[in-house]
């Protein structure tokens, strides 16, 4: 299959990646190298016996042999006092690569 | 290092009798580490001495008290750095988690800690486990303790190296389409993949979730038991845990497999099984044969391209929507320059992620997408269940499979090239059959090639027969040991 450049300008897009003109033929060529090699399921026949619901129950059978059933579990409440609040806070921002005193710092989301 | 020349299961035991310390083990790690971590570089990281010796004596204690009676109490462990260590450095081996320190341990991490293993450090890996050389690491070359022109093997191939090459008697890898039986072939060790589920993957960074397994990497079919039993629960911070009666499996080391039915693999790949693997299995056959067990040639009704092909759009499909994640705005890595969000979000990406995660973030999206989703994705999946079908009724007839883990014994690091996506993915034709339908499967080494690398057999079980597996490779492993060739890792080739 040939990628053509508005396939591959929407896939790295929607990658949220950003290539040079140069990397960008790297990618065309390797794309068609990958796709070419995952392309032995043309010829599987007979697929239409397989029946899946859905995607979701499809990939729990393929792991099962017995009916997979959704988990579930009771919400769970947690009161915290001041000082673990805190602790937790400082937990989650812990690895932030920007932060200012309570939040994490990105760019302006609006207009 | 003679000490950590015993087995996991050894060792514990000397550590009990008091002929020897935790505290002399953890010092004679360090000690072969300094012998020969540099010419191998298994390790991205490996914890501060003081702080072992500190562990180490505090472990000893409690073994003393007899608070830990675990028989694997006091046992230097190594970890592939895609699992969390609360505190420890955890980076995928990517730039984009170069600086990532969780705050929790992984459920597998928890349970090794309680039963007093020591964690040496974290394990070099192909990038976010996308590879089979661990090439792929953004930080890293591990060389093949066997033999250093070659790789390890990937994606665990740091862990396989530490055990190898005798720092650690045990370590942990995580198995998408081999990456734990691979390089444990590769490496002339054992390596299991658990049925999936068994294992919990709570901490574990997801590559691609269907298929994602924690497993034990060691010497010995024993060490490798003992250490599932360890790690292996139910757990309900992941959903697709599994519940089962028994986790002890090490019930399953029993030197007998009279009547057992064995089928051994036929299909080959593009006639790209190396000979002296054919050899192998010929051999294996015989052995098995003189064993008691009914041993018969068994031909899959799907062909291992066809495997494979299901195999990369699916977890490349999973991959691309797990990394999704990796924005830069709650953890890792972030780019500096930027002048709006969507800018970050991609810079950051395309900063962060080495050559080869980006392949299979695009050829995922691309499986993805819409006019593409049905001639890939979909069909993939329904591929998935046939096979796995397949393979249900194949189990109806056979106890476990026996099948090379590799179709080489090794890969040349010279002829690892960023030019060529899909030169190494055929080295994943047998290993992928287990992860796309949930079995278990444990490489085991048969013996050594004429150029003095390992060769490696699996065996594959049907779903949560891990029990079994491990008592067939255990009465394989018994058989060969003996026969095989001893080779001096330490020699220079």
């Amino acid at each position: 299959m040939e990628i053509t450049e508005e396939m591959l300008n929407h896939m790295i897009l929607l990658s949220n990646l950003q290539l040079s003109s140069e990397e960008k033929k790297q990618a065309k060529k390797d794309m068609e190298q990958m796709i070419k090699y995952v392309s032995a399921l043309e010829d599987v026949d007979n697929i239409n016996e397989v029946n899946i619901e859905d995607d979701a129950n499809s990939i729990n059978d393929s792991m099962d042999n017995s009916k997979i059933v959704n988990v579930f579990r009771e919400d769970t409440t947690i009161c915290y006092n001041q000082t673990s609040l805190e602790g937790h806070r400082e937990q989650i921002l812990f690895n932030a690569p920007k932060r200012k005193e309570n939040g994490f710092v990105v760019p302006k989301t609006i207009d | 290092m003679n000490d950590i020349d015993i087995t996991a299961l050894e060792l514990s035991k000397k550590i009990k009798n008091k002929e020897l310390t935790v505290r002399q083990v953890v010092e004679s790690v360090l000690e072969r580490i300094n012998e020969i971590e540099d010419q191998i570089q298994s390790f991205l990281f490996i914890r501060d001495k003081e702080e072992l010796l500190l562990e180490a004596d505090n472990i000893q204690e409690k073994i003393n008290s007899g608070e830990l009676c675990g028989v694997l109490a006091g046992v230097p462990i190594a970890i592939k750095d895609n699992i969390c260590t609360k505190g420890i450095k955890t980076t995928c081996a990517s730039k984009i988690l170069e600086n990532f320190i969780p705050i929790y341990d992984a459920t597998v991490i928890k349970k090794i800690k309680e039963a007093g293993m020591i964690i040496i450090g974290k394990t070099n890996m192909d990038e976010f486990a996308m590879g089979t050389t661990t090439k792929t690491s953004a930080f890293q070359v591990t060389k093949n303790p066997r033999n250093k022109k070659y790789t390890p093997g990937g994606s665990s191939g740091g862990s396989a190296a530490a055990v190898a090459s005798k720092i650690v008697p045990l370590s942990i890898g995580s198995d998408t389409g081999g990456s734990i039986r691979q390089p444990a072939a590769f490496c002339g060790i054992t390596g299991m993949k658990p049925t999936y589920g068994l294992v919990s993957r709570n901490g574990l960074i997801a590559y691609a979730s269907s298929f994602d397994q924690i497993g034990p990497m060691g010497n010995n079919v024993s060490d490798c038991a003992a250490l599932l039993e360890v790690m292996s629960s139910y757990d309900e911070k992941d959903a697709t845990s599994r519940k089962i009666n028994d986790y002890q499996f090490t019930k399953g080391l029993i030197e007998n497999i009279a009547g057992m039915n064995i089928g051994i693999l036929q299909n080959d790949f593009d006639n790209t099984l190396e000979n002296t693997i054919k050899k192998a299995l010929i051999h294996s056959k015989e052995m098995l044969e003189q064993l008691g067990a009914n041993v018969s040639y068994v031909s899959l009704p799907f062909t291992l391209e066809q495997a494979l092909s299901t195999y990369y759009i699916l977890a490349c499909a999973e991959a691309s929507s797990n990394l999704e994640r990796y924005d830069g705005v709650k953890y890792g890595f972030r780019a500096k320059d930027y002048n709006n969000l969507q800018q970050m979000y991609q810079q950051t990406r395309t900063q962060g992620f080495g050559i080869e995660v980006k392949r299979r973030i695009m050829l995922g999206t691309f499986t993805l997408s819409s006019g593409y989703y049905e001639d890939y994705y979909k069909k993939a999946l329904k591929v998935r269940n046939k096979i796995k079908n397949q393979l249900a009724q194949i189990f109806e007839q056979y106890d476990v499979l026996l099948m090379p883990t590799a179709p080489v014994t090794g890969i040349k690091l010279e002829e690892c090239n960023d030019n060529n996506p899909t030169k190494h993915y055929f080295s994943d034709g047998y290993t992928v059959i287990a992860n796309l339908a949930g079995l278990p499967a444990i490489s085991v080494p048969y013996g050594y090639d004429n150029n003095g690398l390992p060769i490696g057999v699996q065996f594959v079980g049907n779903c949560c027969e891990d029990k079994k597996v491990i008592q067939a490779a255990y009465t394989y492993e018994q058989k060969i040991k003996g026969q095989q060739l001893k080779q001096n890792i330490n020699s220079k080739r």
